[in-house]
């Protein structure tokens, strides 16, 4: 019988579930916005001096030349003008080094970052001269909530593929080889 | 990130659009996928709820054509996952929902017949329309939404034990409600 008052809740009117939902942004959210805010001030001010030091020491070599300080972009559109296949896939693997090793707190605590329904980090990859955007989204409203990362291209916000990792780490080389198979 | 308003995402629907599913996913994933975490406990199965949710959205539109799509696909996210639910617990017990199910016992009225003559969907608009604000949106973030207590403390500001207890009179109130309307005999 309870079961059945539950289910019944079900179809309760709309103006009550949403009264609900919007709740916590009425009278809530702006204190965690705030603190959110701020948090995403100081992790971008770390991410930035954290990248300042590998990115200019950042090397790939083609033929003997060094391309000193080049960023990740840099080393995707090289990677995409090659000609040579076999080129393409070392640059490839490059692009995901350098990715893990600066970009991509992909090891890290993503509770930090993170908040109900928001996007917690977005970052951009290219791939055959597409650039993709790459979100991980949590919500730490729920308890042991998935950590679901997404690909979108980044011009259309066409969504490419997305796949759900139990607590708050994702692997990147995992993500991106599934991001692979998907656009090639 | 961009949204598309709900009204577009019905238009895309009723077209036949494969770009509504992904629309809706986009806008409602997260919300969808909350309902049925709460319900089911555990990531696979509200995955497959989810996924579920965007077939049945897109079966159902056309012929219906909601107003409100956040609420609509939260209605059927929550369906879905109660019959997974059952289906996935009925002789395994333990779960958020069974701790729901317990603490409505309270609300279920002593000596009950034709309980599926009456329209309890009706009898729970009213009873909640006569509830001020803080113990309707408690009531329905425990029971539709199956918020933990904690969760429902932390969002509304309240401590652990006033929400528990505004919980606990609410539900007797529903209990006398239901009993007066004549759900017992």
């Amino acid at each position: 019988m309870n079961e059945e008052l539950l289910r019944a809740m079900t179809d309760i009117d709309d103006e009550f579930l949403l009264e609900a939902d919007e709740y916590k942004a009425e009278a809530v959210v702006p204190v965690k916005k705030r603190r959110n805010t701020w948090l995403g001030i100081a992790a971008c001010i770390a991410v930035l001096v954290i990248l300042a030091i590998p990115l200019s020491k950042i090397s790939l070599s083609k033929d003997g030349n060094i391309l000193n300080g080049a960023g990740v972009n840099d080393i995707a559109d090289y990677s995409s003008n090659s000609t040579d296949d076999s080129m393409f896939g070392n640059a490839e693997e490059s692009l995901g080094e350098n990715i893990n090793k600066t970009e991509i707190p992909a090891d890290k605590d993503m509770e930090s970052y993170s908040s109900s329904y928001n996007t917690a980090v977005n970052q951009t990859v290219e791939i055959d001269g597409v650039k993709y955007r790459i979100e991980c989204t949590k919500d730490d409203s729920i308890e042991d909530a998935p950590l679901v990362v997404t690909a979108y291209i980044d011009e259309t916000n066409e969504f490419i593929v997305s796949k759900m990792y139990e607590g708050t780490e994702y692997n990147l080389d995992d993500f991106l080889n599934l991001l692979k198979d998907s656009v090639s | 990130m961009r949204k598309v308003e709900d009204r577009q995402i019905v238009i895309l629907y009723l077209n036949r659009s494969e770009s509504a599913i992904l629309e809706t996913k986009t806008k409602y994933g997260q919300y969808i996928l909350k309902i049925a975490m709460n319900i089911l406990g555990n990531v696979s199965d509200s995955s497959e709820c989810e996924n579920d949710t965007y077939l049945s959205t897109w079966n159902s539109i056309p012929p219906k054509e909601p107003e409100n799509l956040k609420s609509y696909v939260g209605k059927i996210s929550r369906n879905l996952a109660l019959d997974l639910y059952r289906k996935k617990h009925a002789e395994k017990r333990g779960g958020n929902t069974d701790v729901l199910l317990s603490e409505l016992e309270d609300c279920v009225p002593d000596k009950t017949e034709n309980f599926s003559d009456v329209n309890l969907t009706e009898l729970l608009n009213s009873f909640l329309k006569d509830q001020n604000k803080d113990k309707r949106v408690m009531f329905v973030k425990r029971y539709w939404y199956g918020e933990s207590i904690s969760d429902i403390a932390k969002e509304m500001g309240f401590s652990e034990s006033k929400v528990a207890t505004t919980l606990h009179r609410t539900r007797e109130s529903l209990k006398e409600y239901l009993e007066k309307e004549g759900v017992s005999v």
